[in-house]
């Protein structure tokens, strides 16, 4: 029950989060929120809780219900086409569950899952959000949770093929997780930076999840939660940023970090946590992350400490590119208000506490694979 | 948990991150920022804490305490997967532990008047109770889990303070590559934490006493991997060249990380996990041909650099190489000798470093004869070895044209993923960045 809530509570956080950029709302859209709030926490409520299959069926129709009201506050075509096949997806799965074909669900899950946190080469939906509309995409960290956990439980009803396939999955993930790194490497925007790094966390959470296909569903926990609290803060700093002097590019100096001190360390802390620094949350979902991996091929485990560390690399040239170097043009702009700062303090926070007492997650993780 | 010298060590590893912490949400929550006083005194007390856990370690041990490892809990456990909390207590830790904890207590009392008014100032503080805690867990940890944890804080506040003076292009640049090779060679430390764990059961130091029971190539591919962390951590070629760039940061840091501590961090991890060294000849041998090659490299472009800082950093990369080679035959008390001497004097000198010119005018210009060795060598060959060591062997170049193809990789690769996904966008946006215009 104890997993239920946490997650219930990161999932309708990050859900709420982009609130907190005082962005203008079209007509409608508290209401869009409330419904999503309402389904991330049932999706997760239903998915840990419930057993037999009637839980997963109720938590797949959730996830329709909250893929369906992303698709509704998305702006671009693009996002409403790529969410809409997730959807689609998810549709599969309750179809496969309620016609006792396990099977299908699991693999429909599977691409659902790939399509809504843009696992490559099923990327160019998030990409597109990340470039477009950043405040959606903090809003699908929020649903991720409970899909990831809904993936879990319909393991048990295909395990024969979960554990066929957990060396393919894996080795997927992990060519997505340095296809992620590398282009990090090369992004020229911070928009794009933050994509690449989503889709790097986005391939370590696909090979978390075949991992789990043999009994490592804890990692899978585990790496969903650093990806939704890191990449939501790094999101949001990137958003704040740029509602204060529009779109960065990573060309540098910046000069930022006079200006915006408080952004400037807020931004250091979420690229450092989601490159698993340690006493953070990313530090111990990774050492996890790795162990599943190891036993199911040791290269797949080295490129993904590959794709970190050159994550990690990206990280701080734009880290440097952005807030570093001599002074930039004066600006008007304020460093983050009190609103902006308690969400970055709460992030903060999660991933801090998860990552010193991380058995608050990895406990009740452990009893839900039991 | 009842042993009095665990809360010794609890608290000498944990003060100055706690003092981190408050301090960096103190600056994220207020509006107001806390006063350089307010800084100096939490971080102070951090470190005041540290030390006296060290020292308190210190006591016990010598008062009796037994070596051995403390098993203080797991920091996750699923079903018999645990990452253990384990402290170390023997001479070597004791003495690493006391070493990191006072020389991190001096740096920051020369930084409390040294930074005065500085903008970085709290950034300084807290990174350097960042670096605290780092290098304590690197001292008492008893599990490569600890210790990792403990090796990567001091790699992150090592990089960020070697870009402390952001507002010009070569700290920050200094700082990226610094953190790059760090990075490439935590890799190596990563993939051989997680290799002993699978291959060994446990990621406990002391279970590497047991590593003979392994096969060759197994055991060899582990102590090359940490071979490769060590010549990371410590500046060792082909490494070495981001250690005089790190002389961009401020003078306490430097003196503390690439004088005192960090930069010996790797060479006290070849200390630990000497019982698996030991088992592979051919890491030994070439530990110990690097050690001298990273011993001749830095002495002679020590010789040949006319800042002070640079001729400190080419001596630092001369000492660690000898000791490289000393822990590489064997001599694991005499290199902990020399760690601890060398360390404490490089420390003195990096923080006397910005006086160099006072105590020149002091002293008045010593006369350099021409070293012994310098006759024997034949004015042709005398001249290129001097041109090498001004060119500090185009380390740098080199490294740089390992990495080239790596960025050209990334960069096809962006150039192709952007046109697939123009190829399948619906938006206005894309359909206009594939036109031929």
């Amino acid at each position: 029950m104890s997993l239920a809530i946490l997650l219930a509570v990161i999932g309708a956080a990050l859900t709420l989060l982009p609130l907190a950029l005082g962005m203008p709302a079209p007509r409608g859209d508290s209401a869009r929120r409330a419904g999503l709030v309402v389904a991330v926490a049932t999706g997760v409520v239903a998915a840990t809780t419930w057993s037999g299959s009637g839980g997963v069926v109720v938590a797949a129709i959730a996830a329709v219900a909250a893929l369906l009201l992303h698709t509704l506050g998305a702006t671009s075509r693009d996002a409403r086409l790529w969410l809409g096949l997730a959807a689609v997806a998810v549709v599969v799965v309750v179809i496969g569950m309620v016609t006792g074909r396990g099977d299908v669900a699991f693999v429909a899950s599977l691409v659902a899952l790939a399509l809504r946190v843009g696992v490559a080469p099923l990327h160019a939906g998030v990409f597109a959000i990340a470039e477009r509309q950043p405040a959606l995409l903090i809003e699908l960290f929020g649903s991720a949770l409970g899909a990831v956990v809904l993936h879990l439980r319909l393991i048990d009803g295909a395990s024969v093929l979960a554990r066929d396939v957990a060396v393919p999955v894996v080795v997927i993930g992990a060519a997505a997780t340095l296809l992620g790194a590398l282009l990090a490497l090369a992004k020229t925007t911070l928009r794009g930076l933050w994509a690449a790094s989503v889709g790097m966390h986005a391939g370590m959470l696909l090979a978390a999840v075949g991992a789990a296909g043999r009994g490592h569903d804890v990692a899978a926990v585990l790496v969903v939660v650093t990806l939704a609290l890191g990449m939501a803060g790094f999101g949001f700093v990137v958003a704040a940023l740029e509602a204060r002097v529009g779109r960065v590019t990573l060309t540098g100096p910046g000069g930022r970090v006079r200006a915006f001190p408080t952004l400037t360390a807020a931004f250091a802390f979420f690229a450092a946590a989601g490159v698993g620094l340690p006493g953070t949350a990313g530090f111990i979902a990774d050492d996890l992350l790795l162990h599943a991996l190891w036993e199911e091929g040791p290269v797949a485990a080295a490129i993904v400490v590959v794709a970190s560390a050159t994550l990690a690399i990206s990280l701080l040239r734009g880290y440097g590119a952005v807030f570093l170097g001599p002074p930039g043009p004066r600006t008007v702009a304020r460093d983050l208000d009190g609103r902006e700062r308690l969400v970055v303090a709460a992030l903060v926070l999660a991933l801090v506490v998860i990552g010193v007492l991380p058995m608050i997650v990895v406990g009740p993780a452990s009893a839900l694979s039991d | 948990m009842h042993d009095p010298i665990v809360p010794a060590m609890l608290v000498s590893a944990f003060g100055p991150g706690l003092a981190a912490l408050v301090i960096g949400l103190w600056a994220v929550l207020s509006p107001r920022r806390p006063t350089e006083q307010t800084v100096s005194r939490v971080v102070g007390v951090g470190l005041a804490l540290s030390l006296l856990g060290a020292v308190a370690a210190a006591g016990l041990y010598i008062g009796g305490h037994p070596a051995g490892e403390i098993h203080v809990g797991d920091w996750v456990r699923i079903g018999d997967y645990a990452v253990p909390i384990v402290f170390l207590v023997d001479g070597v830790t004791v003495a690493f532990g006391v070493l990191s904890a006072v020389t991190s207590a001096l740096a920051a009392r020369f930084s409390r008047t040294y930074l005065h008014k500085e903008a970085g100032y709290l950034r300084f503080f807290v990174l350097l109770a960042l670096f605290a805690t780092g290098a304590q867990l690197i001292s008492f940890a008893g599990a490569f889990d600890l210790l990792f944890a403990g090796w990567e804080l001091v790699g992150v506040s090592s990089a960020l303070l070697i870009g402390f003076f952001h507002e010009r292009q070569e700290p920050v640049r200094s700082s990226l590559r610094a953190f790059a090779t760090y990075r490439a060679c935590d890799v190596a430390f990563f993939i051989a934490i997680v290799a002993i764990h699978e291959l060994l059961g446990t990621t406990r130091l002391s279970v590497l006493s047991t590593s003979a029971s392994l096969p060759e190539w197994e055991r060899a591919l582990v102590a090359g991997l940490l071979l490769v962390a060590a010549f990371g951590k410590s500046a060792q070629l082909p490494f070495s060249s981001w250690l005089p760039r790190a002389m961009e940061g401020p003078t306490p840091s430097s003196a503390l990380f690439y004088g005192a501590v960090s930069v010996h961090a790797g060479l006290y991890l070849l200390l630990r996990v000497w019982p698996l060294l030991d088992t592979v000849p051919v890491v030994e041998v070439i530990a110990a041909i690097v050690g001298v090659a990273t011993a001749i490299y830095g002495g002679l472009v020590a010789r040949v650099k006319t800042d002070a800082k640079g001729a400190l950093a080419h001596a630092t990369l001369a000492q660690t190489g000898l000791i490289l080679a000393e822990i590489a035959l064997g001599f694991s008390t005499v290199a902990l000798v020399h760690i601890v001497g060398h360390a404490l004097l490089r420390l003195w000198q990096y923080l006397r470093a910005p006086n160099t010119l006072h105590d020149a005018h002091h002293r008045g210009h010593a006369h350099h004869d021409e070293a012994w060795w310098q006759r024997l060598l034949p004015a042709p060959w005398s001249t290129r070895v001097f041109a090498a060591a001004m060119q500090r062997l185009r380390l740098d170049e080199r490294l740089d044209a390992v990495v080239a193809p790596l960025f050209a990789v990334a960069r096809a690769l962006e150039r192709g993923d952007r046109r697939l996904r123009a190829a399948v966008s619906l938006d206005e946006v894309e359909r206009t960045d594939r036109s031929p215009r």
